[in-house]
């Protein structure tokens, strides 16, 4: 079945294709959860909302647009509605860039996304959240700061923070059984 | 490694990543809500529906009761000025060339010039000159003793500059005629002259025959019998009566679901000349559902044969017989159509409107239901399905349920008239029994398509 007939079904209450549609995408827009949530079960929660959400929403939704695109959006914006406001709120001392030569090749070649996914979902919530958002989703400050209610310079804060626990989190794994294993994994 | 490039390659891995997920547990986990955001959109939709019916209604409505004001006061003028004519007008002199005004009868030497003022009448004629013409006619051959009684000679109107008198001031002159009469008519559209004998244009002379004159009687009430069919939308509502019910209400809800309904029925209609009236009949409603499951059974079962076998010394073997278990895997799908048939009795009052070939109407009153009879399987546990036909799940008769609808007619003839009909029915009644642990009801939005015969 194509997309544009699974959004044409969905649009017109085929229960057919808004089964189609939750088997198809659901593995992508848990990864997008799971990024945000504090644990499995939250993104799953946020996951089954962002269905009902789309199915509620779709007759808005206009084909000149990415469908992932647009249904990923939905994911982010009710994850961050699940996450309490007050994470976001805290205002942090700029931190310095991490250096630049502190990422060694052979790290990262170990790292599996899943540990990715793990290193990132480790970082506290308002600092995942601004991470993903500016990483991985491409919102610039000025999105994110109206988003999640913040000022721009908050935005900066915490990514600044965030990509330093991640920095160190980073150096960490090298040093533990977890590398050591993953490198045998490889 | 640079962080920026880092940071690249984990947008590129975490945009394609797939999480495992068991997407049938999410889906059904949500499809409760799906199903109830479905029906919701679907209602939504019908709430359109209706509002754009009710609107065009009203309008259409609107616009025919002015056509019907309008034509009443032309009517009303017609009668007035043949009243007038026939009580006022003095008889047509056949000398007093000098009445005639802005064209004179001696200069319509030719044919053509007749023509011209046939066609200049023509050309004048009101919507509703048809009667106009008629009363024309008559009041041409008022004066004409001598014309014999069984045809009418149309003899030629001359038109006068009165002719051109505007519509309005036409309009209140007529009002103030009809309360002040019998003043003399102030005012004649048309001026009536005949030209001396010898001097009339050759004109086309129309005859008639001339029908008895007949005293109209206006019917106090109309009678007329219809049939009608439909198919509509169904809006089921299943709730569970309390918490132990739960659980059967999602087991039903996941596995059955609403396809359509149809009805067919009589119907009679008294309506009073005022445009009330009254209709009863016998309706056939039936609604049909799909009733869905997928299960697998696995059933054990203990059958003769070899329990198990023994070597003796010699090295024989030797079998032991007694019961051994026998374990049996079906998977299967079920699908039945359940159907729910009513038969009922209508009565519905209503208001009607006919504007020449069209009419419009909007009713509303209740279906008495005299009988319900069900035909299928619901889920009675997880893996168990009963009969809804030997169960005593539902009533053998439902109660009222309420019906509202519109609709637009077309008279293809006098007594034969085509409508549709947009309708709404809402049955609050819970269709099942009161020790079945689910409240069932309906809500039906169709359109219906009839012919009615008017007596």
């Amino acid at each position: 079945m194509t997309e544009a007939r699974l959004i044409q079904g969905c649009k017109s209450g085929e229960k057919d294709c808004q089964y189609l549609l939750v088997k198809q995408y659901a593995g992508m827009l848990l990864t997008v959860c799971r990024r945000y949530a504090r644990d499995e079960a939250m993104a799953k929660d946020i996951l089954q909302e962002t269905f009902l959400r789309i199915f509620s929403n779709i007759d808005k939704y206009e084909p000149t647009g990415s469908f992932e695109a647009w249904m990923r959006r939905i994911a982010v914006r009710r994850s961050l509605q699940w996450l309490e406001k007050s994470c976001f709120r805290q205002e942090a001392q700029p931190l310095e860039m991490p250096d630049e030569k502190s990422i060694e090749p052979e790290v990262y070649a170990q790292i599996g996304t899943e540990d990715l996914m793990q290193l990132i979902g480790n970082l506290p919530p308002g600092y995942r959240a601004v991470f993903n958002l500016y990483v991985v989703e491409n919102y610039s400050h000025q999105e994110i700061a109206d988003m999640l209610d913040i000022s721009e310079a908050t935005s900066r804060s915490q990514l600044t923070r965030a990509r330093h626990l991640l920095q160190q989190k980073l150096h960490q794994l090298k040093h533990s059984d977890h590398y050591e294993m993953a490198a045998v994994r490889k | 490694m640079k962080w920026q490039q880092f940071e690249n390659k984990i947008k590129a891995a975490l945009q394609g990543h797939q999480s495992e997920v068991d997407a049938d547990a999410i889906w059904a986990a949500i499809e409760p809500q799906v199903d109830a955001m479905n029906r919701r959109k679907k209602r939504q939709g019908f709430v359109w529906f209706w509002l754009v019916g009710l609107a065009l209604a009203v309008g259409a409505w609107g616009y025919f009761y002015q056509n019907e004001n309008s034509s009443d006061i032309e009517n009303r003028l017609q009668d007035m000025a043949v009243e007038n004519i026939a009580t006022h007008t003095p008889a047509p002199d056949n000398t007093g060339d000098n009445a005639l005004n802005s064209i004179h009868p001696d200069k319509l030497n030719t044919t053509g010039d007749s023509e011209k003022i046939a066609q200049h009448i023509v050309q004048n004629k009101t919507p509703h000159s048809r009667r106009t013409e008629n009363m024309q006619a008559n009041i041409i051959s008022q004066p004409e003793a001598e014309i014999a009684p069984t045809q009418l000679e149309i003899k030629p109107i001359y038109l006068t500059e009165t002719s051109s008198i505007n519509q309005e001031e036409l309009l209140l002159k007529t009002e103030e005629n009809i309360f002040t009469t019998p003043s003399p008519l102030p005012f004649l559209p048309i001026d009536l002259k005949y030209k001396d004998k010898n001097k009339q244009p050759d004109l086309p002379t129309i005859n008639l025959v001339e029908k008895a004159p007949q005293p109209i009687y206006r019917k106090k009430y109309f009678l007329s019998a219809g049939i009608q069919g439909s198919i509509s939308f169904v809006d089921r509502q299943l709730e569970a009566k309390d918490s132990n019910y739960t659980e059967l209400l999602s087991l039903r809800e996941r596995n059955e679901r609403e396809l359509e309904a149809f009805q067919f029925g009589l119907r009679l209609t008294l309506q009073h000349r005022s445009g009330l009236g009254l209709t009863s009949g016998l309706n056939f409603t039936q609604i049909n559902e799909q009733y869905r499951y997928y299960s697998t059974v696995i059933k054990v079962d203990t059958v003769p044969g070899i329990k198990y076998l023994v070597i003796n010394l010699d090295n024989d073997t030797i079998p032991i017989y007694g019961d051994v278990p026998l374990e049996t895997k079906t998977s299967y799908k079920k699908e039945y159509y359940n159907n729910y048939r009513m038969i009922e009795v209508p009565v519905l009052a209503g208001y009607h409107l006919r504007h020449r070939n069209f009419s419009l109407a909007a009713q509303a009153g209740v279906f008495v239901n005299v009988g319900l009879n069900v035909q299928g399987k619901v889920l009675q546990s997880v893996s168990e399905d009963v009969d809804i036909e030997e169960a005593d799940i539902y009533r053998s008769s439902v109660g009222l349920s309420y019906y509202f609808g519109v609709s637009a007619g077309y008279f293809i003839n006098d007594n034969i008239e085509a409508y549709i009909s947009p309708f709404m029915r809402y049955m609050p009644s819970n269709i099942a029994n009161d020790n079945y642990g689910l409240k069932q009801n309906y809500n039906l939005y169709g359109v219906n398509i009839g012919a009615a015969w008017h007596f």
